[in-house]
Order: structure tokens, then sequence, then C-alpha cells
């Protein structure tokens, strides 16, 4: 976005954001935090099953999710945007999975029922309307399937696997390969990591790695799919390098990094890599006795910076790319934090005869400071600027920071009837 | 050869002694709003049929703008308010806040914020949804006559004044990133130059400038330097901000139009890309000043002063 080209480089590049900027007072017990795409909007998932999306330019909430029925009941385990922006999955404590369309937010579009609380869902973006989903005690994970009236699911297993009494104990996470979005990983509650391989042919379990000897709470990857981590109960968030061959017939697993709390032995609530081929590790920690969000450079493994502000144990963790922000919501007061990259006002943009210089320099004249310029070579020069072909039409592709700005970029709609009825209650 | 061809007349008998000042597209280009006295009467190109939208306002005003989704029309007042009418549900919001009158107005392409300049030398944006000023921007000297904020990114205002400056502000922070200025005429013994109007590319990367002594100059505000100038002969210091913008012919081989009005009533329409003058329209205005051109799809509006405003289409008859 041009306001990016008019600011400092230096600091606009920044590759983590380092200031708390915005604290979203939430009227409920937050449980999760996911920006759109753009990062425009904040959904937030409440413990009481209400989801309320936040305007990130405003800060105020937009529209509250299920306001005429059929919002969830339970605390909201999971939010994930689609790639459109326009449907939001969410799932549940209250057994469902719900779809909602953002053009009307009033009640779920689509909605299946489990069999037990939901951990964790996810759009494929594979396929249209599919989604992957973990569930309480499930061996494993479940491919939903929402293209028809009726959604239907099936077990992401292979048949080899229902003959195989070898015990990974039940799936509760898993993430999409962002290059090979057919290759899925998953992870268990005895600590294994599942690669599974989907075609049309079916599923197919492509290799199996044990990683601790409890279970996994989270698995993040990078970006740029070199990457993954995985935060389990034995108080580690272990750090794993993944070469895939292109044909995801070999794959290769090896430990980077562990991360641990030495001194309080802390557990860590959530993680987050940073942008790309994830150079940073964001996650908060478990226990009232931390407040801040701890970052790692991944390369080397050490720590290089505190996310401090809040008072009070952090949650979850969203990170935005094109806005470079970081939320995450606290256990207490169910407020939302925001992370970002503060620029200070730059004056010389208001004056541009001035420069801004950090201290005292000793004047020195430019070699052509004083030249008598001749006016008929300046004129010239200027009609040549005029001749260069322009372009007025075609947009970006990238913006700065190397985001790819051609996705598409979903609007919600403003609802009139909510101002006017606001409006007249503030009469009344 | 391709040129604008006069379609129709929207106005049959405009009110004397009042000021038009503003007539533009909706964003889906079926309608035409125009400000009249208090009143904006809203015209449906294909049927020609005209609506009455009555604000609150007590002065006449200055500009109007079109929400994104084409439901909703803010106006900006002489008596130093704002009105959000949404066309079917009536007024959302009355703003108050600025202490002078609002000369113009710039929604976000996300339709969230509403963005105000005014006379009282400052620019505030304002939250849609609940109607409250989120910041106010009080960096020139003078009246602010001209804002813009581009279609495809939100994240940068343009403001044009009578001081002569160009600021380019981070709609997030309020911050001035940038400030172009005519370095020439800066220092001018006339003075500054006034700034008129702002307005930029479709893809945010350039702004067109228009400043009171009738030239318009594009800008590539990031490099700070001018790119195309359209001059018209002798240019002294004019009196009305007359009104200007970028068509886009739906043809693609054809590169966008700079599409001029000038204080004697007369339209002038230069290739952005060779400069070169394509069409010269007069007899229209009656030498009414042109205040108001605004362009969409393939059809371009002009209003001047008196009242008169006519459609007229691109074609290649």
């Amino acid at each position: 976005m041009a306001n990016l080209l008019l600011q400092d480089p230096f600091s606009v590049l920044k590759e983590f954001p380092e200031k708390l900027s915005q604290v979203i007072e939430t009227p409920l017990q937050s449980s999760c935090v996911k920006f759109s795409l753009y990062g425009d909007y904040l959904a937030v998932g409440c413990s009481n099953g209400a989801i309320i999306i936040y305007d990130m330019d405003t800060g105020n909430p937009i529209t509250m999710l299920g306001n005429r029925g059929g919002s969830h009941v339970r605390s909201i385990q999971s939010l994930d945007w689609s790639s459109s922006g326009r449907y939001l999955v969410s799932s549940s404590r209250d057994w469902y999975v719900k779809v909602w369309d953002l053009r009307s937010p009033g009640h779920p579009l689509k909605q299946m029922k489990f069999n037990s609380p939901l951990w964790n869902c996810r759009w494929n973006n594979l396929n249209p309307w599919q989604c992957i989903a973990t569930a309480f005690e499930q061996t494993n994970a479940l491919l939903i399937d929402f293209q028809h009236d009726i959604p239907s699911f099936k077990k992401l297993c292979c048949i080899e696997e229902n003959a195989n009494s070898g015990d990974y104990g039940h799936t509760l996470v898993f993430c999409i390969h962002p290059r090979y979005q057919n290759l899925i990983l998953t992870g268990t509650s005895k600590g294994w990591i599942k690669f599974y391989k989907m075609n049309n042919d079916g599923i197919f379990l492509i290799q199996q790695e044990k990683f601790a000897n409890s279970n996994a709470k989270h698995m993040i990857i990078s970006q740029a799919g070199d990457k993954i981590a995985v935060n389990s109960s034995d108080r580690t968030i272990r750090q794993y390098s993944l070469e895939v061959s292109s044909d995801l017939s070999v794959i290769r697993l090896s430990l980077e990094h562990k991360y641990q709390d030495v001194i309080n032995k802390l557990q860590w609530n959530s993680i987050f890599f940073s942008n790309n081929s994830a150079e940073y590790l964001v996650a908060s920690t478990h226990g009232s006795s931390a407040h801040e969000l701890y970052l790692w450079e991944t390369n080397t493994g050490t720590l290089v910076r505190v996310l401090e502000g809040p008072e009070e144990e952090l949650l979850d963790i969203d990170w935005n790319f094109y806005s470079m922000c970081i939320a995450s919501n606290g256990l207490e007061t169910g407020n939302v934090y925001v992370w970002s990259i503060v620029i200070p006002p730059k004056w010389s943009a208001l004056a541009p005869d001035f420069e801004e210089i950090e201290e005292n320099v000793e004047y020195q004249e430019k070699e052509d400071e004083f030249d008598q310029v001749d006016e008929l070579e300046q004129q010239q020069e200027l009609d040549q600027a005029e001749e260069v072909l322009i372009d007025l039409k075609t947009k970006e592709d990238f913006d700065v920071r190397g985001n790819d700005l051609t996705l598409p970029r979903f609007i919600i709609p403003i609802n009139y009837e909510d101002i006017l009825m606001i409006k007249r209650w503030e009469r009344l | 050869m391709a040129r604008f061809k006069l379609k129709t007349g929207v106005l049959d008998n405009p009110k004397s002694g009042v000021p038009y000042t503003c007539a533009k597209f909706s964003p889906q280009g079926d309608v035409v709003a125009l400000c009249d006295d208090t009143d904006v009467l809203l015209y449906n190109i294909e049927s020609g049929k005209v609506s009455i939208v009555s604000t609150t306002h007590g002065e006449p005003m200055s500009d109007l703008c079109w929400s994104p989704d084409s439901k909703c029309i803010a106006t900006a007042s002489d008596d130093f308010t704002i009105s959000i009418m949404h066309i079917e549900y009536g007024e959302l919001h009355h703003l108050v806040g600025h202490t002078a009158p609002v000369t113009a107005l710039a929604y976000t392409s996300k339709g969230n914020l509403l963005c105000s300049a005014s006379m009282d030398e400052s620019i505030k944006v304002w939250d849609v949804l609940t109607g409250t000023l989120l910041r106010t921007m009080s960096a020139h000297s003078e009246p602010v006559v001209s804002i813009d904020i581009p279609h495809c990114d939100p994240s940068i205002i343009s403001s044009g004044s009578y001081d002569g400056l160009i600021r380019i502000f981070d709609t997030a922070t309020g911050h001035c990133l940038k400030t172009l200025t005519y370095d020439k005429d800066w220092q001018s013994e006339n003075g500054v130059v006034p700034i008129s109007q702002v307005k930029f590319s479709f893809n945010g990367r350039y702004l067109l400038v228009k400043s009171l002594d009738g030239v318009l100059k594009l800008w590539d505000f990031v490099q700070g330097r001018v790119i195309r100038t359209f001059k018209l002969g002798d240019s002294n210091q004019l009196r009305y901000s007359c009104g200007m913008d970028i068509f886009y012919p739906p043809d693609e081989s054809t590169a966008p139009l700079v599409v001029s009005g000038t204080e004697q009533g007369d339209i002038y329409v230069w290739n952005c890309q060779n400069k070169q003058l394509l069409q010269h329209i007069q007899d229209k205005h009656r030498a009414s000043p042109v205040m108001s051109i605004s362009c969409r799809n393939s059809y371009m509006c002009s209003l001047s002063l008196n009242g008169e405003c006519y459609i007229w289409e691109w074609t290649n008859e």
C-alpha cells in the first residue's frame, strides 16, 4: 500500500512488530483471534460461543455472527477465514462446526454436528467448501465437505491404518503444507507426527515420526513450507526443518531447536511463525506470572524480543503479514492486544525543502549547489521527464513487504439497519 | 475519431440564484447525484427519472460523495456539518465538528471511513458506522478545498489547499507522509498558487492536481515529480475551483483522458499519454464556470454554476 512507500524504508521493512499499539476491549471472555487475509478485520471467538468481527481501521465491532440465531453455545475453539474473505468457519466445544457468510452474518450458512467437542477446523483450499477438523478423542482428523446441502465428512486416514493396530493416540492438531496443499501433517496425543497425501486415488499415509512422549498442542508450518514447529504438553516447542520431495514420496524432518522456559518451566499457550521462511517464532506462556509474548529467531534459536504491555496471561496468537500486526487475547479481561510497527512522524514530510538530521552537521557546499542553471536546459529536462510512458490503470501485484495484492479482498457490507436501530435506542 | 457526444441534459429548469457545485456518478455508474440547494437530486441515466433526497442542511452544499456500495450519499455543507444520507432510509448521521464550511469529502474504498476537508484548514476522518470523529489532521495553513483517496488503496489521503500545498496523509495514523509543491511557482512574485482539485489515478500511483491558475499537473507522488502538465494558453488567477476528472475509455487501446472544465464554461479533453488536446467542448454551459466533472464507465457528466448539467457519452462516431 502506498503509505508504506512514503515512509522510512528501514522502519517499514522491520520483520516483526514491537509496540503495543491498540487494545480492543471485548465485552466477553475471548478464546481465539483470527485476522482476515489483508488484516482489515479481526474475528474474535468467545467462551460463550459468540464470534465478534472487529474493523481494524476503527477498532469498533461491526458484526456479531449469529446475532439473529444459530450461534454457538459453548467456547469457540478455532476460526478460519476462507481465501476469498467472505466465509468464516468456526469450531466449538458445543460439537458444531459452522460456516458463516459475512454478506449475511445473522445466521450460519451451513453447519454440522459431531459426536464430541471440536478442537480445530480450517479450510482446505485445494477443494472449495472442504474443511479439515480435529475433534475430541478421535483417532483421525476429519475431512468435512460443505459443498452440498447436507454436509458430510470422512476420516483422514488410509486403509492400511485401520488394519494396523499400533496405538498412536488421538489426532489433536494438523496443518496443511502451503506449497503442496494435498500434503497434510497431523499431530497426535501420543507424540506422533503423521504425513498424509490426498489425491484422486485416495488418502495415503506417507510417513510417521515420534517427536515426544506427550501430546501435541499446536502444530504450525512456515509460509514457505520449510519449517514446522510443534508445541507439546512437555513444556517444549520443537522446531524442525522440513524437506519434501516434489512427488511427496520422501519427507525429511530434522530437529533444529527446542524452546523451553528454563527457569519457570512454563507451558506454552500458543505459537506462531513469521512470514516467508519463518525467521521468527512467537509464543505466549501459560500461567499467571507471565504477561508477555516471546519472540525467537529461528535460525539461532535465540530470544530476540519480549513483547510487553498487557497485565494478564495471553492465550491465542495471530500474526497478519499485510498490516504486520500481532494480536493476542488476554485470559482475564478478554481484551485483544495488538502489536504493530509504529513509525514516528517525519517532520520533513511537511516541508520538503527541510532535511531531518540526527546531530549537527558541518555545512559543506555541494559541487553544483550554486551553479547557474540554464533555464532552457532545465526546461528540456522537465520536458524529457514528461515523455516517459505512464500507466494509470494497472495495480501493483505486490506490496513493499512482498505480500500478494492480487488475492481477492472481501469487504463486509455495512449494515445500515443496525445504524438506524442504534440511533433509535440512543434517542429513547 | 472517438469523442464525447452529448447524450442528454439533466436539469430542465435550474433554480436561479442557487449555486450548483457538484454532480457525481454513483460507483455503479447508473445514477448521477447533484447538489441542488439543500437537496440532492438523483438522476437515473437510463430511465431519465429524477428523485429527490432532502438533507437536513441549513446552507447549500459544496460537495457530495457516494459510498462505495452506492447506497449512501455524504454531503458537505456550508453550515459546517456533514450529513450521511441513506437513499432509502434517510439520514444516518449528521457529523458536527468542523468550525467552517465543509468543502470536500472522500470515502475509503471499504466504505468504513469518511474523510472531510474544510475551510477551517483541517481534515477529519469519521467512522461511518458510529458517526464518531476518529482523528483530525491540521497541517494546512489555508482552507483545504479538495481531498481524494485511491480507489484500490485506503491507506493514503491526498489534500489540496489554498496554501498551495498538496499533502499526502496516512489514513491510519493521520501523519503527513509527503508534501508536493509547485517548487518553482511557490517562490514566484505573485505568491503561492492555490490548489483547487486533487484526484488519484485508478491504480493509486499518480495524482492529478489542478491549481487556481488553470494548470493541471500529473504527479508521481512517490518520487515527488511532475510527469505531465496540461496547460491552456495564458494562465491567471481564477475565482472558481473548476472540475476535472480522469476518464478511462472502455476501449483498452485509448489512453486515459484528462477532462477539465474552465471558468468560461468550456471543457477540454487531453490524452494523458501524449498530452494531445483531443476535444474542446464549447457553447454548452453558457460561459458559466464548469464546477464539476465526473466520469464513469463510458459517460462523463459536467455541471456548471448556473445549474446546467449534461451527460456525455464516449463514442466512436
